[in-house]
């Protein structure tokens, strides 16, 4: 796959830190300041999550995921998530996965691995949103492959044509009216019993 | 020079000239700012005082064997013990037993000629159920050159002491029950994991009772964790799990009795508690005061010890299920010697529990780790420290090389209606520790094979 994420991008990502403005905080919020991130940092349940936020770095804590929940939901932002957590348990991991966390920052936090996280968190994320266009791409096709196919067996019997020319005739019909080979097979589809012969 | 003066005494005072076998120096969270002040007196003192003699020798001993040897410091014969147990706050009656089990142990450690040759010395922090404190205080122990600390209760108290001695390449010895899902090179685990306890409890719940549960906890990681396996455990053998309500480590009465009120509400439940602290006992209470079933929809818990029953009289925990490695009926040598002498120590009626007893044999095998490494430094006790078993009041413990937590032997008592835990069941084997088990519906088969029943519930 091509390169999905230059590393010079990374200073461009607009960070939001939802955490205690305690130790951990601080250093995460330091650390992101040395590698040249701009990073807002907010922790009350009232604060809203910049409209332009790329990255929501999270802190876990049972008694904030639901404020979290809807500070994302609010901000309505497609944001790359990065879980901050202070136990391996599954019931934190869970709460983590909840947020559909795709990195995790552990705690007592370190400076080394905030950069990692950022950049593999990033890339994962880019990833994700790329083979999601795909698969949308693919669907669409395969849910047209399907109306065409139809709409040629529909032409192929109306007007007795081989199956390469019924699809031509569609072709054809599509580009002279300058619209989409799936409309033209749907309306084929539509029109085919007024046009049939009782 | 006028100071001078001043904080040779304060050094003198506190760190030299007091009896060594005793408690030398209990500090708080509110001490803390003139702790940190008197470390640094004493720090200072050290060098300027005692410049001479103990820094070269310091220096000799380095350069002897590469590392820093404790035993440097000849003027002194001992060595010093941190103990990390709140003395007040919402969980200070569960952990100043576990102090006095440690104190304990540290005594007779002491009687029979101290390690490798010096005696023990106690220094004790009261952290006041608070991690901060916690932090702290095992900043200004190590400070204060202890060897090892000994002590949390709470995880949030273990997680903040955690960083702390893997800084400072030193030690926790942990004697609680926990919620898994951790391992330290810098912490031994001397209390159960879930695989220990919440498996052993939920199969002896399935065989004896078809009834609905409510769970409630303290608003905490280990409640959280444990409902979860229990929740998985539970439902697994078709128990209905009907809610988990979670009270605040520092509850009013009132949102106690409003929790209460929730839990009869529910109608016919037994009720699986992890309420830890001075919340467990108010909530004992009135859920006792509310009216239930004690025999057919009991309290059941891995927590409620014969140190909050003591709290609440018989009357309230009469028919409470515990699982633990230890309850203070178990009936062999070792247990009754530890028993007779912890009463001799602290009085005849002092509530013993499974924590108390962690914190007593974990300083047991502190020491024997301690004399097998022939060195107090950190990396020498954890390799010998699996190397060897003792004979606990619970039975031969041994600690598990990889994990760093305990063999422990699991046991299921029912309190009566004085504030006894009787125990029904116990394992005729040690049990591995499993911090990392998460498939604990399949663990059913194995532990059914593993345990004797007797007693008739």
């Amino acid at each position: 796959m091509a390169r999905s994420l230059r590393f010079k991008d990374v200073r461009d990502i607009k960070i939001t830190l939802v955490h205690p403005h305690d130790h951990d905080g601080i250093e995460i919020v330091n650390q992101i300041e040395r590698i040249g991130c701009q990073v807002q940092h907010l922790w009350q349940a009232n604060q809203v999550i910049n409209v332009e936020t790329e990255v929501l770095i999270a802190g876990i804590f049972k008694e904030n995921i639901n404020s979290i929940k809807s500070q994302i939901k609010n901000s309505g932002n497609d944001m790359t998530t990065i879980a901050v957590l202070d136990y391996e348990s599954p019931t934190t991991l869970e709460m983590a996965i909840d947020l559909n966390a795709v990195a995790i920052i552990s705690k007592p936090v370190r400076s080394f691995g905030i950069f990692a996280n950022l950049v593999i968190a990033r890339w994962n994320w880019n990833r994700e949103q790329k083979l999601k266009k795909r698969i949308h791409r693919l669907e669409r096709l395969v849910s047209s492959k399907t109306l065409v196919n139809k709409a040629v067996l529909i032409i192929m019997n109306t007007q007795r044509l081989s199956e390469d020319d019924a699809y031509k005739l569609i072709r054809t019909q599509a580009m002279s009216k300058r619209t989409s080979i799936k409309n033209i097979a749907e309306a084929i589809i539509n029109t085919e019993d007024l046009l049939t012969p009782k | 020079m006028v100071i001078i003066p001043i904080i040779l005494c304060s050094c003198i005072s506190k760190d030299l000239f007091l009896p060594y076998n005793g408690v030398i120096y209990d500090g708080g969270y509110f001490k803390v700012m003139v702790q940190q002040i008197e470390i640094a007196m004493v720090v200072f003192c050290r060098r300027f005082y005692c410049g001479i003699g103990r820094y070269t020798i310091l220096k000799l001993d380095r350069s002897k064997d590469g590392r820093l040897q404790y035993k440097m410091t000849n003027s002194r014969s001992t060595a010093k013990i941190g103990l990390l147990f709140s003395e007040t706050g919402a969980t200070s009656i569960v952990e100043n037993s576990q102090r006095k089990g440690a104190l304990l142990a540290i005594n007779q450690i002491n009687e029979s000629g101290g390690v490798l040759g010096r005696q023990l010395e106690v220094l004790s922090c009261d952290s006041a159920s608070d991690a901060t404190a916690f932090f702290e205080n095992a900043n200004y122990l190590l400070d204060m050159e202890c060897v090892a600390l000994f002590g949390c209760y709470m995880s949030s108290s273990r997680k903040a002491v955690l960083p702390v001695v893997e800084k400072r390449n030193s030690l926790l010895f942990y004697p609680t029950l926990y919620e898994g899902f951790e391992f330290s090179r810098n912490c031994i685990y001397t209390g159960a994991s879930p695989n220990q306890s919440a498996s052993v409890l939920a199969n002896f719940l399935t065989r004896n009772f078809k009834s609905n549960y409510v769970f409630v906890g303290s608003d905490y990681v280990f409640p959280y964790e444990i409902n979860r396996i229990m929740l998985d455990l539970l439902t697994s053998q078709g128990a209905i799990v009907k809610e988990e309500i979670y009270i605040p480590l520092n509850a009013t009465d009132d949102e106690i009795i409003r929790v209460v009120k929730k839990v009869k509400q529910l109608g016919e439940v037994i009720v699986f508690s992890s309420v830890v602290g001075d919340a467990a006992i108010t909530f004992a209470r009135e859920y006792h005061a509310a009216g239930f079933n004690q025999e057919l929809t009991p309290v059941v818990s891995l927590t409620f010890s014969e140190i909050d029953a003591k709290e609440t009289g018989g009357k309230v925990s009469n028919g409470y299920i515990r699982v633990a490695p230890y309850f203070s009926e178990t009936a062999n040598v070792a247990n009754k010697k530890f028993v007779d002498e912890f009463k001799i120590q602290y009085g005849p009626d002092e509530a013993i529990s499974a924590e108390t007893e962690a914190a007593y044999s974990q300083m047991w095998i502190f020491a024997e780790a301690v004399e097998r490494a022939g060195s107090f430094d950190f990396k020498n006790i954890i390799n010998s420290i699996s190397t060897f078993t003792i004979e606990a009041p619970q039975g031969p413990i041994q600690v598990e090389k990889n994990s760093q937590h305990t063999y422990i032997w699991p046991k299921i008592a029912i309190c009566n209606e004085h504030g006894k835990f009787e125990i029904v069941e116990e394992s005729k084997l040690r049990i591995k520790p499993d911090p990392y088990m998460i498939n604990y519906d399949s663990a059913k088969d194995v532990l059914t094979d593993m345990y004797s029943v007797r007693g008739v519930v």
